[in-house]
């Protein structure tokens, strides 16, 4: 399988380590990141994410192609959208408020290449089902 | 060299049911835990433990109270928290209860800290779910503080500074066992290592072994940060019967009933019978089923943690206490000895 782009994962609690671990399962380079200093995750990074490698937030993002936020959504504030502003955003944050479990929710047809800008409809926001589907199209309309 | 394991009963309180269906009184309840922490020390239980929940279907928020009824009438068990809602209480307060539940005790106080998986006392004693890891990050290393003994001093921004503070009782010998609950976060395990808790795996979905890692991660840390050797203990749920069958029928409309509840607001999946069957199977988080299928997956699970307790989380809303009273019985007397003699 052909691989596109190096990862930064933001946020080493409950997801993030997990999807770091699977997206270095599927061959990606992956840098994780906290708020703080990356030797405070280097012992974490050893035994539950081995093979990532632990960084300054800053750092990881501008070496980035891929970056995923798993922050909790109240801390969304602490990360500058500038920073993310030329990458494809990954938005472990959002949070659908009708929907139970972790089922994916099909989209239907979108343009190839589109990116969910931070700051538009669909970024760490809190929405039912049918608003995220329509802030979806809606943030992919405004790309084109 | 020899470890020494120990096993442990924990309940939320959860609201028991008669034989027709019908849900017994909060007060009932409560009475009823009562009795089976008493019958678990008949039963040969080492531990048994009460969780913090503030609902209707686990209607136990004062546990410690209960846990002083049974201290009243047993000898032996030891009795804790599984776990504290520390966030959204005063980690001062809580010390006082579990040093005055030691004093009462005779010295078997013990107590699991939490987060919060449910929420509900969030809003209930006024507090924002925006603080939830300071809150618990502060008052967890108060609490480490006040174990240390009299005088205390702290300061932070979720309650009120303490400045040479005597806080009352004193410890009779030492500090009581004190650990942190985690449900799969790694820095929670990094905390608990820092400020020198024991740990708690609350295992209660998929196959246990992928929290090995955790293990690993807390006995490194804990040399990291200079602490001593702390123990590991899983707490997972089950029920015991007769036969695999019967437990599993027992427990799986109960099971189905409580996980529906709370899926709502925690995003878990509805379980199905094929995520129950996986789940009650070898590689599950779940120990349903007669005391050999119990103990041989018990076994092989703390062998595998590094751990050296195991806590069963017996009973669901909807069980009725003589289905409650035979998991009880069954563990201590047939489950617990099989383990060890497994375990070597």
């Amino acid at each position: 399988m052909q691989n596109e782009g190096r990862l930064a994962v933001l946020g080493a609690g409950h997801v993030g380590p997990v999807i770091a671990r699977l997206a270095i399962r599927a061959g990606y380079p992956v840098a994780i990141a906290t708020s703080g200093d990356p030797d405070d995750i280097a012992l974490i990074t050893e035994l539950v994410i081995p093979g990532a490698e632990p960084r300054w937030a800053s750092d990881a993002v501008a070496d980035a192609d891929i970056v995923v936020l798993a922050i909790p959504l109240h801390r969304l504030t602490d990360v500058d959208p500038a920073l993310l502003a030329d990458k494809v955003v990954v938005d472990a944050v959002a949070e659908l408020t009708d929907r139970i479990g972790y089922d994916p929710v099909r989209l239907g047809g979108l343009p190839a290449g589109r990116v969910l800008q931070p700051g538009g409809p669909v970024f760490g926001q809190v929405l039912t089902v049918p608003e995220f589907e329509r802030a979806v199209h809606q943030d992919a309309r405004s790309l084109r | 060299m020899t470890l020494t394991y120990t096993f442990g009963l924990d309940t939320f309180g959860d609201r028991e049911s008669r034989a027709d269906g019908t849900p017994l009184s909060h007060a009932q309840t409560i009475r009823n835990v009562v009795e089976e922490g008493v019958f678990a020390e008949q039963a040969g239980v080492d531990f048994f433990g009460i969780g913090e929940h503030h609902t209707d279907y686990f209607p136990m928020p004062a546990g410690d109270v209960a846990l002083a009824a049974i201290a009243a009438r047993t000898e032996k068990i030891r009795l804790g928290s599984a776990v504290t809602v520390l966030s959204s209480d005063d980690p001062v307060r809580v010390f006082q209860r579990y040093s005055t539940l030691n004093a009462v005790s005779g010295g078997r106080a013990e107590v699991i800290l939490g987060r919060g998986s449910s929420i509900e006392s969030f809003p209930l004693f006024g507090y924002d779910l925006a603080d939830y890891e300071e809150l618990f990050d502060e008052k967890a290393t108060l609490f480490a503080e006040l174990l240390k003994g009299s005088p205390v001093t702290w300061e932070g921004k979720t309650r009120a500074a303490l400045l040479s503070q005597d806080v009352v009782p004193h410890l009779e010998s030492g500090p009581f066992p004190a650990w942190i609950g985690v449900g799969g976060n790694p820095q929670s395990v990094i905390r608990a290592a820092r400020l020198g808790f024991s740990l708690a795996l609350a295992i209660i979905g998929g196959p246990p072994a992928r929290f090995a890692a955790y293990s690993e991660l807390f006995g490194r840390a804990l040399e990291k940060f200079g602490q001593p050797s702390r123990p590991v203990l899983v707490h997972s749920p089950g029920h015991v019967a007769a036969t695999d069958e019967q437990a599993k029928a027992e427990f799986w409309p109960a099971w189905r009933g409580v996980i529906a509840l709370v899926a709502e607001e925690r995003g878990f999946a509805i379980p199905t019978e094929a995520s129950f069957d996986r789940e009650t199977g070898p590689d599950g988080a779940l120990y349903v089923g007669s005391p050999e299928t119990v103990a041989s997956k018990i076994a092989a699970n703390v062998r595998a943690l590094g751990a050296t307790r195991f806590d069963l989380k017996y009973g669901l809303p909807g069980l009725t206490h003589d289905q409650l009273m035979t998991t009880i019985e069954l563990y201590g007397q047939q489950v617990v000895p099989r383990v060890r003699e497994l375990l070597g």
